[in-house]
């Protein structure tokens, strides 16, 4: 059974703030925790599968959020997993303000500020 | 173009097949008058997708065959119309997908191919958003035997039984009809018993039946589901089945119950086609 | 004429051929004309003058010879059993290698 620390974003379709959230997942455990970290697909997760619950039951992860309907972390408690930190990409959003983060498909530079920014502030709860 | 349909792709966070599935939904609704549906947010927010998701036709995309979108839409009981699962598509155009989120030339491509594809589709289907449109020209393998060639589509959605009948399947519908060998051996058809419309057929039940002046043969069904429409053409012009059985001569329409399942004692056009071979060649009449 | 195997089963596993009820069947002979298959076979001098003689050669889930049937005397099993079984003969196969 694995121990890493699971990685959990919303599932962010057709907005920039869950392209962002996604985003700064796959950097933080494809790039800066490889080792410590890793993801689940939300998607899966909330068909219930008997095996994704099993994967899910009391592990801690952190979920990470793009908009307040916080679907990441419901879903996840749902599941039985457990959230040690729920990200919310709104939080940063304010820290790095711009008119322009990119659209629902592509990240303009902002946007890329605020996936390494948050990235980085869940690598440090890892470590 | 491609238009008014209700797109519910897989979440596709961690895998190729996945990605491509969100990028092909997110294209699609960015470029014409689609809607989206999040495989997640349906989860809480159910009326406002149940209304798009009916109104409009439902386009179901997975990436891979844990087919996370379309557990959503059997369990939501949705209609779906049309469903894409990227790694068949991959498979059957000879595309190989790379391990790696982010897309390269083979994947892009891949995403343009299915584009076109639904848009063609798309194109023709105007005017009724619930129907699904049947390609009606496919390319064809050909075995010959004396002065008789016997034709077998190899596109990609054929199906057949061992009882000389094919399916065509293209998301939750497909046509059924009989096979050139069913069709040479009885010569010159005169009759067509068509099934009832609305109708349930279970797989390898009757669905129909052709006469000649040798025998009556009858189609039994690869598939299992609903009568929807029968090829009325055929009560005038039951000889479009000796013209060609496969594009003007299909019997039947079916909205499937359940393909996965029927799958399971299906074979490919390369297999029936050896099949074949052996009983035109035992068949001497 | 016969197929060995269906669906990749062994033809003789699969149970699958017309039962004559002789309450009913007048021996009008039609099924025999109809068949291609030479599944029945006619007995001219004998009092049963018709019998199902070579069962394999039936098609599996063809039913056809029991509309040319005018007083019903032809049944077939169960299409949906049928199924199952072949299902379930091809599981073990691959459980087998």
């Amino acid at each position: 059974m694995s121990k890493k620390m699971k990685i959990v974003p919303c599932s962010g379709i057709g907005k920039v703030y869950g392209l962002i959230a996604r985003e700064a997942v796959l950097k933080v455990v494809h790039e800066l925790c490889p080792e410590k970290s890793e993801t689940v697909c939300l998607g899966y997760i909330v068909t219930g599968d008997k095996e994704v619950k099993e994967k899910m039951e009391g592990r801690e992860c952190i979920t990470v959020d793009g908009c307040p309907k916080m679907c990441a972390s419901k879903n996840v408690s749902i599941a039985g997993g457990v959230v040690k930190e729920e990200v919310k990409v709104m939080d940063t959003v304010k820290e790095i303000k711009s008119k322009n983060y990119g659209t629902a498909t592509r990240l303009e530079a902002d946007g890329e500020a605020v996936v390494n920014a948050i990235a980085a502030k869940i690598a440090g709860k890892i470590a | 173009m491609v238009e008014n349909y209700a797109v519910l792709p897989c979440n596709g966070l961690d895998k190729c097949a996945g990605a491509i599935s969100r990028e092909l939904a997110i294209k699609l609704c960015e470029s014409a008058k689609n809607e989206i549906i999040c495989p997640v947010f349906y989860r809480v927010a159910e009326a406002k997708y149940n209304k798009i998701a009916c109104e409009r036709t439902l386009l179901v995309i997975d990436g891979c065959p844990t087919r996370c979108a379309s557990k959503l839409a059997a369990e939501k009981k949705l209609k779906t119309s049309r469903k894409i699962t990227i790694t068949e598509e991959a498979k059957n155009r000879n595309i190989e997908l790379a391990n790696n989120l982010r897309l390269g030339e083979n994947e892009n491509k891949l995403i343009d191919m299915i584009l076109a594809e639904l848009s063609d589709a798309g194109g023709k289907n105007a005017q009724s958003s619930d129907k699904v449109q049947f390609p009606n020209e496919f390319e064809y393998i050909t075995y010959q035997k004396d002065k008789f060639i016997f034709r077998l589509p190899k596109n990609a959605g054929f199906f057949f039984n061992e009882n000389d009948c094919w399916a065509y399947v293209i998301g939750n519908r497909a046509r059924i009809g009989v096979t050139d060998f069913v069709q040479k051996s009885l010569s010159d058809i005169l009759y067509f018993f068509p099934p009832d419309i609305g109708a349930k057929i279970d797989q390898f039940g009757e669905a129909g039946s052709v006469e000649s002046a040798k025998a009556v043969v009858e189609l039994i069904s690869p598939v299992s589901g609903k009568v929807v429409a029968i090829n009325e053409a055929l009560e005038q012009k039951p000889e479009l089945i000796n013209e060609n059985p496969y594009e003007s001569g299909w019997i039947a329409e079916l909205e499937l119950a359940d393909f996965e399942e029927d799958k399971q004692l299906l074979i490919g056009c390369d297999k029936y086609f050896e099949i074949m071979k052996k009983k035109v060649d035992e068949f001497n009449v | 004429m016969s197929e060995t195997t269906f669906m990749g089963v062994e033809r003789d596993k699969i149970d699958w051929k017309p039962t004559i009820d002789y309450k009913k069947c007048d021996y009008c002979m039609e099924c025999v004309k109809f068949c291609p298959h030479k599944v029945f076979e006619v007995k001219e001098n004998e009092e049963i003058k018709l019998i199902v003689k070579n069962p394999n050669n039936c098609v599996v889930f063809c039913r056809a010879c029991s509309k040319t049937c005018g007083p019903d005397a032809l049944s077939f099993p169960d299409k949906n059993e049928t199924t199952q079984k072949i299902k379930e003969i091809r599981k073990e196969m691959e459980g087998n290698g």
